[in-house]
């Protein structure tokens, strides 16, 4: 059999899933809420927030709370419960291995999880990054904004593996999405307590306007942020000396944290998140091929 | 008898290729022993013939399905198939019959590779069952009890995806998805989604996405559950028509389906296989030693009616309800000769005969009857099995030594 043949049951059901996830009522519910988020926070934050604050602000509902929970739910098992079990064995019964299925079904739920995303970000990063604006203290990279985007897709890819995979173990939905939730957020806040970007998305969402602001080469670095700080703060107060009145700095968010994380590493993070979403697919391809259906 | 000496895995049942190139001669026919290393020809047609289960260790060139010594065990407790050993001829139509928990759904998911066997192997059409077996399942067009469909698409939708999934181009799948909707009478609900479908208009969905990949092993799981008399009578003359190009398996405990279309039958019970063979041979088991003779007549007229008949030697009679005699003839008397005598003395007494029959359904008689006797051998079935082990494991150590 030709490698077409062979991939066109690979390919239909990535389709069917593709679609059947597409025309569900909780993807189009999310996607309607995510828009409404970030509309939400763009209208709150357009004249307080620098731009890497703003972005930072838009993902901190991809890493933090509440989307999570969506991915998970998208992300659980084609196996998990009663329905999906009946709906899977009508395709394994059919001439599809089982690898070729579950990869088919995973690819599926991590396309309309991570198109979800970005098709509310990117437009609502593009509006930041070239609307008419006050200067900003920490303007937004090229490189930054694609890093950004890039380690937030690995993050949500994660969460839809591990839900892939603990569908797999458990089969019932949603005990499978009740302990992933409660351990996703335990597991995040311990870790986030160390300030580990690599492993926790708490630290990686405060770590995110860093991530923002970073150029494509070393060479191409700006004077440090926190020192930029410091010396608009100075030319602040020289010009109250001439009696102008400089502008309103714009406000100082507290949660992001550019001191702590400002050694954020794109390559460390990357592989924190890499290494588990691999383990987690190829744990779930070893544990569904080898269970009774 | 010719005896063509060939060597075979010890472990395996055979290289099918192997056994093909073998068998080029048509009348070659027969079964392989890995320890005999021979091969037995000039048998009768497996399909034809009377070899019901497959014996341990032996490969049926024949076969559209063999198992042997098939056990799945769920979770150290629940044994649903028990060392089943269970032979479907090529062309034949198998009725797999069992009452409900018998072990027929958890054999035919084995068969598809959706569950594996705790022990022993299942083979269809000379490869081994498993859950990446793709070419097994290629040959298998199956159909679960109450299908779950998915209920968003319409039926032109679920059976292209079923094509795909087959690996069908489009040049060939979209003619014969078209001809298929029109052949299972979907004609006219091509537009509907199929949440909105009856139970029958699901099945009849179900029937033609086996029959999309064109195998030529069907598996149909219950195909008549849930269906109304006209689906119902479809469903079996379909099945009918299909037995005539392809073997056909057809899982079900009702037994007037099986009795209407199958030639061949399995008996499921605990999860073992009790009989399986012909159905002729399922029939000849049942003892018509019984009739039933309905007369009209009075209380009175058919009381003498019985004493009469009870003067007959080797006979009892008795009344059974207010218009019907119950003739029992003892196993060693000619029947015929015997029942001639009855009818005389109906003829004798005036009254008319209204009718005459033997028992119950036959088929219904030899089904019940071979449950009475699965379940009266009680611990004899361990001692046979257990004799039979040791049996083996002599025979394994003697060949090893």
């Amino acid at each position: 059999m030709d490698v077409k043949t062979r991939l066109m049951s690979t390919l239909a059901v990535f389709q069917h899933d593709l679609g059947s996830l597409a025309s569900s009522w909780l993807v189009r519910v999310w996607l309607a809420l995510s828009g409404l988020a970030v509309l939400f926070v763009l209208a709150t934050q357009w004249r307080v927030s620098d731009d890497s604050t703003l972005i930072a602000q838009i993902m901190f509902f991809y890493l933090v709370v509440p989307w999570f929970l969506v991915a998970i739910m998208l992300g659980v098992g084609p196996v998990a419960g009663n329905r999906a079990e009946s709906l899977s064995d009508g395709v394994l019964c059919r001439p599809v291995t089982r690898h070729e299925y579950l990869l088919a079904s995973w690819a599926a739920r991590v396309i309309v999880v991570l198109g979800v995303f970005l098709v509310v970000v990117v437009p609502a990063i593009l509006l930041v990054v070239f609307a008419d604006r006050p200067e900003s203290l920490f303007p937004a990279t090229c490189f930054g904004i694609l890093a950004a985007l890039f380690v937030v897709c690995l993050v949500l890819t994660l969460q839809v593996s591990l839900a892939f995979l603990m569908g797999t173990l458990l089969r019932r939905q949603m005990v499978t999405v009740a302990l992933l939730a409660v351990g996703w957020l335990v597991s995040a806040a311990v870790l986030g307590a160390f300030k580990l970007e690599e492993f926790s998305p708490f630290s990686l969402s405060k770590a995110m306007p860093v991530l923002l602001c970073q150029p494509w080469r070393e060479e191409d670095r700006v004077p440090d942020a926190i020192e930029a700080e410091k010396i608009s703060e100075m030319i602040d107060s020289v010009g109250s000396w001439f009696g102008v009145d400089a502008p309103p700095p714009p406000k100082k968010n507290q949660y992001f944290d550019r001191e702590a994380f400002a050694d954020i590493s794109l390559w460390r993070v990357s592989l924190g998140y890499g290494i588990p979403t691999l383990l987690s697919i190829g744990l779930a391809t070893l544990v569904f091929c080898r269970r009774d259906l | 008898m010719v005896t063509v000496p060939f060597f075979i895995r010890e472990n395996g049942i055979g290289n099918p290729g192997l056994i093909r190139k073998l068998c080029i001669d048509p009348a070659v026919r027969g079964e392989f022993s890995p320890k005999g290393a021979k091969i037995e020809a000039d048998r009768p047609n497996n399909l034809l013939g009377a070899t019901p289960v497959a014996q341990e260790g032996r490969l049926y060139v024949d076969a559209a399905i063999q198992t042997e010594r098939l056990t799945k065990v769920f979770g150290s407790r629940l044994i649903a198939v028990n060392d089943m050993n269970l032979f479907v001829p090529k062309g034949a139509i198998f009725g797999l019959l069992g009452p409900n928990g018998a072990g027929k759904t958890t054999t035919l998911r084995i068969l598809l590779g959706l569950q594996r066997p705790t022990a022993g192997r299942a083979v269809v059409f000379g490869r081994v069952c498993g859950p990446n077996a793709v070419e097994v399942r290629r040959s298998i067009g199956y159909l679960p009890t109450n299908p779950q469909l998915p209920g968003h698409l319409r039926p032109v939708d679920y059976l292209d995806l079923v094509g795909k999934l087959c690996g069908l181009r489009r040049e060939e799948r979209k003619p014969r998805i078209a001809s298929l909707i029109r052949a299972v009478g979907l004609l006219s609900a091509t537009s509907q989604k199929i949440k909105s479908f009856s139970t029958g208009m699901a099945t009849r969905l179900g029937i033609a996405a086996s029959l999309v990949g064109d195998p030529p092993l069907l598996i149909w799981d219950e195909p008549t559950a849930g269906l109304d008399p006209a689906a119902r009578r479809f469903t079996l003359d379909l099945i009918r028509e299909l037995g005539k190009t392809r073997t056909v398996v057809v899982a079900t405990h009702i037994l007037g389906d099986i009795d209407q279309i199958c030639d061949h039958v399995g008996v499921m019970h605990e999860g073992r296989m009790i009989f399986s063979g012909p159905m002729r041979d399922m029939k000849r088991r049942l003892r018509r030693d019984e009739f039933t003779l309905e007369i009209e007549a009075d209380d009175e007229r058919l009381q003498q009616l019985v004493g009469g008949i009870s003067e007959l030697d080797s006979i009892v009679a008795a009344r059974a309800t207010v218009q019907t005699v119950t003739v029992q003839i003892a196993p060693e008397h000619e029947r015929a000769a015997i029942l001639s005598e009855v009818l005389k003395k109906v003829t004798e007494a005036g009254l008319p005969l209204l009718s005459i029959h033997s028992g119950r359904n036959e088929t219904e008689n030899a089904y019940l009857q071979l449950l009475d006797e699965d379940e009266a051998h009680g611990f004899q079935r361990f001692e046979l099995n257990s004799a039979r082990q040791t049996s083996a494991s002599h025979r394994n150590a003697s060949n090893e030594g």
